[in-house]
Parts: C-alpha cells; sequence; structure tokens
C-alpha cells in the first residue's frame, strides 16, 4: 500500500514566524497534536504538543521556529505504509510529512497506520501471540 | 505486547515517574499495587501535573523560580482511574480499533486481575509490518 492511499491531503500548517499560542489554537481547535511549519510553502520544520509543552508560560512571546523540530524525517506519496511504520518505530515519532521536492503534500500518523493495520489484518492474530 | 511493564506505586512522586519515561523513552505508565493495576499516567498527565494539581498560573511562575513540585506530587492525584485494557485473548486488531476509537497511546493487558503487559501503537506498527512485508524490506 503506497502513503498517497492513506495520508492526510492538504494538511493545516503554520508559518514558522508565527507564536506558540497561535499554533496551540490551532492544535486545540483542530484536535490534533503535531503542525508542519512552513516558510512560504517551503516546509521547514514540525511542531508537536510535547514542543508546546517546553514552553509553558511563554507560548505567547515564543515563536514556532525557535520550538519547532528539525532536520526532519519525511516519506513522499509513493512510498510504501510499511516505509512510514519502520520510520516511525525507528525514530519514535507519531507523524511524519510528506512532501514532494520540497513542497507539502500532507501527511501521516500512527492513526492512520492503525486504520492500515485494520484494513490488512483480519482479526485472528492474538496480542499473546501476534 | 511488552513484558516486564514498567509500573509506578500510587505514592510514587511525578518526578520519579517522569524519570522512568525519560529513561525508557516510553509515553504511558501503569500504576500498580501489588500487580494490581489501580491507573495510568501519561507523559502528557505528567507534564501537565504542576498546572493541574497547583494551578497553571502559579505553576508556570514556580516552574521557573524554585524546585519543581513534581517532587511532592504524586502520581495517584494525576492519574487516570478509568483504565481500558484488555485480556490476552483478545486480538491486535481489538487493541487497534480501541486505539483509534479512544484516540490513546497503549493498552495495559490485564489477566486474572494482575497486570500482564501492555500494547502500544508500536507495537501495532511492528505487526503490521510483519503482516505486510515478512522478509523486512524497505527505505531505512
Amino acid at each position: 500500500m503506497q502513503i498517497v492511499n492513506l495520508m492526510t491531503s492538504d494538511p493545516v500548517t503554520i508559518d514558522q514566524h508565527d507564536t506558540l499560542s497561535k499554533a496551540k489554537s490551532m492544535m486545540d481547535a483542530g484536535n490534533f497534536r503535531r503542525v508542519p511549519v512552513v516558510d512560504g510553502g517551503r516546509l521547514v520544520g514540525i511542531l508537536t504538543e510535547r514542543d508546546l509543552r517546553e514552553y509553558t508560560g511563554y507560548l505567547e512571546s515564543t515563536r514556532v521556529n525557535a520550538a519547532m523540530h528539525t532536520p526532519l524525517i519525511t516519506v513522499t506519496p509513493y512510498n510504501t505504509v510499511e516505509d512510514a511504520a519502520r520510520l516511525m518505530l525507528k525514530h519514535k515519532i507519531g507523524g511524519l510529512p510528506i512532501i514532494v521536492g520540497d513542497a507539502l503534500v500532507g501527511i501521516v500518523t500512527t492513526s492512520d497506520l492503525l486504520r492500515a493495520f485494520l484494513v490488512v489484518v483480519a482479526g485472528t492474530n492474538r496480542i499473546m501471540n501476534p | 505486547m511488552k513484558i516486564p511493564v514498567h509500573t509506578v506505586k500510587p505514592r510514587d512522586t511525578v518526578a520519579r515517574a517522569r524519570a522512568l519515561i525519560e529513561e525508557y523513552r516510553i509515553n504511558q505508565l501503569p500504576v500498580v499495587v501489588n500487580r494490581v493495576l489501580v491507573g495510568i499516567v501519561t507523559d502528557r498527565d505528567l507534564r501537565d501535573a504542576p498546572a493541574a494539581v497547583t494551578g497553571a498560573a502559579e505553576a508556570a511562575t514556580r516552574a521557573h523560580l524554585s524546585a519543581s513540585p513534581a517532587d511532592k506530587i504524586t502520581v495517584e492525584s494525576v492519574m487516570t482511574t478509568n483504565v481500558l485494557t484488555l485480556t490476552p485473548a483478545h486480538t491486535v486488531a481489538d487493541a487497534a480499533r480501541l486505539m483509534r476509537r479512544e484516540r490513546i497511546g497503549a493498552i495495559p493487558i490485564v489477566e486474572h486481575n494482575a497486570l500482564a503487559g501492555i500494547l502500544t501503537r508500536s507495537d501495532i506498527l511492528t505487526a503490521f509490518i510483519e503482516a505486510n512485508e515478512p522478509e523486512g524490506k524497505g527505505i531505512e
């Protein structure tokens, strides 16, 4: 299965010069825990809820680019879903931006992979003997 | 699922729980008394603990002026007590469905009232890879 079949296309993004309080409002409103950071249309980082917590009390006065994660671990729409799963496990992360060239085209998260797992696996694997 | 499970006791401090979470790079800790599951604390519960217990404004001030209140707050004051669990007889798909529906990252596995293990989203990703590519090829 290719990521293009599973990803959230055209995700909500935040500009690297915006404040963390704006990022928090977006995450709360959209009910997500990570947001890709862009400069123009170019992906420059990713900001997670965990990053925000490091700046509690300073959200209004801190810019996104001070708290975001770089360098980025990314995939393309034509990598497989298994590739995405391996990268998330290896780097212990919950989501991957999807890029074509420099342009952000989507995002894939562990929640998407849970859905993919349910699609491909018949419900017969016991937890004790997966 | 993961065995053995790292756990804390209800009277352990938030500071101790945070230290375990950082040392083992995990996001959840079951809370047990004599192997019986009584709650669960997440990374998020622990990071929010000072605010939840003492009030956000005071915590924000204190966190930067003096010693962390995490040494004084106990796990039981911030844990979730209504824990969603499964048994070893459930399927991995059951676990994936529950994680999706409840938007949770891990499910304690309980057998005969005792904590037997924990199943996390990472375990589902691993199961997914094994189900799709038994030879284990792919990008690194």
